[in-house]
């Protein structure tokens, strides 16, 4: 009886020419345009020598040494290009360079926008009035110490010890496939949702002719849950594996773990789905309408548009993350590749899990009604 | 006019999630806009820290007093893991640690790793961190070096630290000032995805409803000449679109707490195109009759995939090059370089702004002439497939 | 006397204010082609699915084989075949599989099952049509495909719930042998419909209902003999003085007369020479008339009698 249910289920959902067409599909046009898009974007956010244009207004053999020795580091800081102010001018405004360094009696910045590299601009032209303010404090004091002063000053130091967490790809922009893959997921509750429909009396004919035949609610249900959910975890699997191995994205973290939390989530897609239908009289396809709704919104706060979103709901309202389903989906596949102790991820599994059992126990209390007040 | 009447009512019972889409946009775009300031003037980028204090000493005082100025400070995170997330989010740029015993290390002239860091992305505020910390125990040793105990010695630094470079900010003059009006062109560079979302998700189920072979038939047959069926079906539409535009040109003028003016009535022009451009992108997508999942998902691929490569969520700037010239196939790009120009990113032209117009007009063009030849292939043969009994 | 099928025994159903059945009582038996016939709205898809156990009702028991009905009742239902009003099948699932499908909701054994499946479609005739999805069947092979879905696993009770709605008259016919067919292989039947003529067609015995109540029950016949109407004769006449009239109106059995300029009928209760009398009368007073009809009473006559309405425009 439950073979015979499942296998018709499983027969039934991959016929649907939606959910195998664009369920499977989505992703893999979403993925790979997110790749395109968001391919080497993170290096560009990565620090790299500020490239700058410096004009000499008078000799100042001081400052030159002071930008030549920020240019010939291993790494260096600076990239100077010396040239005139006219040129200058149009470098910066072409965007080629970040600021203009006139150096005369002093050294002096000029930039076009605001951000952190003028910033950084700012503080290379402060450590040069730095050398001037401790040049002059010198002489005032100790004239003979200079040479061992500005040795101090100019000492190279590693005064930072790095103990930063590791993570396996430190590339942000990971996070949108995660959450594209959080919100294939989500997007199960079209199966689930089916479920509930073609299993109710009140919902459909097809539920009533169920509800009157001689197999029990529970073993059609289970059957058509189940059958959701390998559907869905097929998709899943399909997902994570283009992602993976035909665009390269970098997951980080235990390979196996990203799929079994992938199919985890597409189970909880199912469920939300399932849950969703069981509520109400609603018809079928006012019921879809708010599950995708409320699953955009979900993936919305989850960082799918804006990625910073995340962040942002973290220090202004952490629940959120903590309770938005498609956050805690993507923030498990976040957590294989940033903590090497598997207890975030653990925690968020578990979540996940919880997320599953309540969505079907209510779903499952909502319908197992075998009698309705009207049809 | 029994179409459009009619074809109006239908979107009438599609406006409740219209205006759930509508709302939430609001208040984001309300959070969003809240990052914009005034750029015309210099202002130092200010950097998100966590510093921990540990040695509670003159020496570690005047450090944390040199690096907190200028940036904000977050308190310390009780769990490591939420500083960690707070890095990768770069909701903190960089965490610090002075350990205990710093004083006496810098007295003794050790500097090889006495502060502890934490940062994951070697980002530039990071870079800067870095060197500043660096330059601190530089300096301290500089002055040590004329014979000042290391707690005179970090006080001379702090003062000797304070000293901050002039910034000359010079722009080239666009007409606009940079930074003006900033709120409201970024409420208006993210409109594309929800003005797509929101009238793709409307305007489609309305239209298949309007397109279900039974009521087309019905059409068919009565008086009614298909010109003027697909004229009033277009003329309800661009009423719908055109009340959700407007709603957001209002919205916008709340956010801006000012009439538009000037150059800004351009970018209301611009947010006119992109929402018919929608409106026709809709129509032309509900030819085919799809299923209401079908839309959801061709909406989430369409606006997600051309607001990602078009720079409505990342900056254009930040795309490569080859993306940005595979955008210019789409009527997004030319939204974004539109709202680009006017908030002074890029040289405001006004044949440039023209061009882009014009483009995006093209675009809405091309998909009403798309969407009619669709209708006459599939539609005017009326070959059932049905076996008859 | 033939085993009780189904009982039901002062059933109450209310929606809100709305009483939907009002101690409504049934009983049927073995081998009976039971119809529930009566208006829209007047409670007989309610009866089915308090029957099978759906709907939550307010007073009232069923019984189904002897046994009262639950829905747990699991040995009862597989012996239930239903017909719902609307077409219950899986679109993505060809026409075998809808059918195997739902009959493996009843019996488990695959082999036993494939041959229930095969003897449905022949039943309904859609051989042709094994491997179509329904969406590409019309709306006749639709209903066939309905009923092979219900009767597939060879049910003792079949309900039928207006299963001729929207049916060309080739498919209804056939449906209408069909169940004829399925009773004479022993099964019972419970028809529902607000076509008289299908009812009085295939029916053995029949009930009326009318507003949640059962307003007569019985066999055509004796649905018929309740009522006084036993003959109506029309007669077409363009000219009727009225002392004709009232001689015809005292004519035995005669008690009503209606005229209306050109047509005149006659309603009679019993006797057996009604339509001779009349015409006798009408020689006799020098009347030429036109055609004349002599009609016996229908269950809409029934109707109209017990109700005071009619039941439906019998025409579609």
């Amino acid at each position: 009886m439950f073979r015979h249910n499942l296998a018709y289920e499983l027969k039934e959902v991959l016929r649907v020419k939606e959910f195998v067409l664009w369920l499977m599909l989505f992703p893999i046009i979403l993925g790979t345009l997110f790749k395109v898009a968001f391919g080497s974007i993170y290096t560009k956010e990565l620090f790299d020598t500020i490239p700058v244009a410096v004009v000499t207004a008078s000799e100042n053999a001081v400052a030159e040494e002071f930008l030549k020795g920020m240019a010939e580091e291993e790494n260096p800081f600076l990239a100077p290009e010396f040239t005139d102010e006219e040129n200058a001018k149009q470098l910066l405004f072409d965007g080629k360079v970040e600021g203009i360094l006139t150096v005369g009696e002093s050294m002096e910045l000029t930039v076009s926008r605001t951000g952190i590299v003028p910033t950084m601009l700012q503080e290379l032209v402060s450590r040069y009035k730095l050398y001037e303010t401790v040049i002059r404090d010198t002489l005032a004091k100790d004239p003979a110490a200079l040479q061992t002063v500005l040795a101090k000053l100019s000492a190279e130091v590693n005064a930072c010890r790095d103990v930063s967490p590791s993570a396996e790809n430190p590339d942000v922009y990971v996070q949108y496939f995660y959450n594209l893959i959080a919100m294939v997921a989500i997007c199960g509750n079209m199966t689930g949702l089916h479920v509930s429909t073609n299993n109710q009396a009140n919902q459909s004919q097809l539920g009533a002719r169920k509800n009157c035949s001689a197999t029990p609610k529970g073993i059609y249900l289970t059957a058509g849950l189940l059958g959701s959910c390998i559907a869905q975890s097929v998709s899943m699997v399909l997902c994570v594996t283009f992602l993976r191995f035909v665009l390269r994205v970098n997951f980080g973290g235990n390979l196996l773990l990203l799929y079994l939390a992938a199919i985890l989530s597409g189970c909880l897609g199912v469920a939300f789905g399932f849950f969703i239908g069981s509520i109400g009289k609603m018809r079928h396809e006012g019921k879809s309408a708010i599950a995708i709704t409320i699953s955009m919104v979900l993936c919305f706060l989850s960082g799918l548009m804006m990625g910073n979103i995340k962040g942002i709901l973290a220090t202004k309202a952490p629940w959120v993350n903590r309770f938005n389903p498609v956050a805690v989906i993507s923030d498990s596949f976040y957590c294989l590749n940033m903590y090497s102790d598997y207890r975030r991820f653990i925690s968020k599994i578990v979540t996940i899990t919880i997320y599953i059992a309540v969505f079907t126990v209510l779903g499952v209390l909502f319908t197992r009604r075998k009698k309705y007040a009207s049809i | 006019m029994q179409v459009f009447k009619a074809f109006l009512r239908v979107l009438k019972s599609k406006f409740g999630s219209a205006v759930i889409y509508i709302v939430l946009f609001f208040l984001v775009g309300l959070l969003m806009t809240k990052n914009g300031s005034d750029e015309s003037v210099w202002e130092k980028s200010k950097m998100d820290l966590v510093i921990e204090d540990l040695d509670d000493t003159p020496e570690s005082r005047a450090l944390t007093e040199y690096i907190s100025k200028g940036n904000r400070i977050v308190p310390a995170f009780a769990d490591e893991d939420d500083l960690t997330d707070a890095l990768y989010y770069t909701t903190v740029d960089y965490a610090v640690t002075i350990p205990k015993g710093f004083a006496e290390r810098l007295a003794s002239g050790e500097t090889e790793g006495i502060f502890e860091c934490r940062n994951i992305h070697v980002s530039y505020a990071a870079t800067n961190m870095q060197m500043q910390l660096e330059k601190f125990v530089n300096t301290v040793a500089a002055y040590q070096a004329l014979g000042q105990t290391t707690q005179e010695a970090s006080q001379a630094a702090l003062a000797a630290l304070s000293d901050e470079a002039e910034v000359t900010l010079l722009q080239k003059d666009t007409g606009e000032k940079k930074g003006e009006n900033s709120e409201l062109l970024t409420f208006f560079r993210y409109m594309p995805y929800i003005l797509l979302s929101v009238i793709m998700n409307t305007l489609c189920p309305a239209m298949v409803a309007m397109n279900r072979k039974d009521f087309r038939y019905r059409t068919n047959c009565s008086g009614i000449r298909p010109q003027s069926y697909t004229l009033q079906i277009f003329g309800a539409s661009a009423l719908y679109v055109g009340a959700i535009w407007a709603v957001f040109v209002m919205a916008g003028g709340v956010i801006n707490s000012t009439m538009y003016s000037g150059r800004l009535w351009l970018a209301v022009a611009n947010a006119l195109l992109f929402a018919l451009f929608s409106a026709v992108l809709a129509i032309f997508v509900s030819e085919f009759s799809p299923g209401d999942n079908i839309v959801n998902i061709l909406t989430q691929v369409s606006t997600l995939g051309m607001c990602f490569l078009c720079g409505v969520f990342i900056d254009q700037s930040l795309l490569g090059s080859g993306v940005l010239s595979a955008a210019k196939f789409l009527p997004a790009y030319w939204y974004v370089r539109v709202i680009r120009m006017l908030s002074g990113d890029i040289p405001f032209e006004a044949s440039e702004v023209a061009v882009a117009l014009g483009i995006e007009a093209g675009f809405v063009a091309v998909f009403v002439l798309l969407a009619i030849l669709v209708r006459r292939a599939r539609y005017t043969s009326a070959v059932s497939r049905r076996v008859m009994a | 006397m033939k085993p009780t099928v189904v009982k039901i025994d002062n059933l109450v159903k209310r929606y809100g204010e709305l009483v939907a059945l009002d101690h409504f009582s049934l009983e049927i038996k073995e081998g009976e082609i039971f119809g529930l016939l009566g208006p829209n709205g007047s409670g007989k898809t309610t009866t089915i699915n308090c029957l099978l156990s759906l709907l939550s009702f307010d007073k009232g028991e069923i019984e189904v084989f002897g046994r009262e009905m639950t829905p747990t009742s699991y040995d009862i239902k597989r012996e239930i075949g239903v017909i719902m009003q609307n077409v219950a099948v899986l679109d993505e699932l060809s026409v075998r599989e809808n059918i195997d499908y739902f009959c493996g909701l009843y019996i488990a054994d695959k082999e036993k099952r494939k041959a229930c499946v095969e003897d449905a479609i022949k039943f309904v005739g859609l051989e042709d049509f094994v491997n179509f999805r329904p969406k590409k069947l019309s709306g006749g092979l639709l209903r066939r495909l309905n009923i092979a879905c219900g009767i597939a696993h060879k049910p003792k009770l079949i309900i039928l719930d207006e299963p001729t709605v929207a049916v060309d008259p080739q498919s209804r016919n056939r449906i209408l042998e069909g169940i004829q067919e399925l009773n004479r292989e022993g099964a019972t039947v419970i028809y529902t419909s607000h076509y008289m003529e299908e009812v009085e067609q295939i029916c053995t015995r029949i009930a009326i209902m009318d507003k949640g109540r059962k307003i007569a029950e019985g066999t055509k016949d004796e649905l018929k003999g309740m009522i006084r109407n036993t003959e109506s004769v029309s007669i077409e006449i363009l000219e009727l003085p009225e002392d004709v009239r009232e001689k015809i109106a005292h004519l035995p059995h005669v008690y009503e007369t209606d005229y209306d300029g050109t047509k005149l009928t006659v309603r009679c209760s019993g006797g057996r020479h009604n339509l001779i009398r009349i015409l006798a009368v009408l020689q006799e007073a020098e009347l030429g008339f036109g055609r004349v009809y002599s009609e016996l009473p229908t269950l809409n006559d029934v109707f109209l009698e017990i109700t005071g309405t009619a039941l439906r425009d019998s025409k579609e």
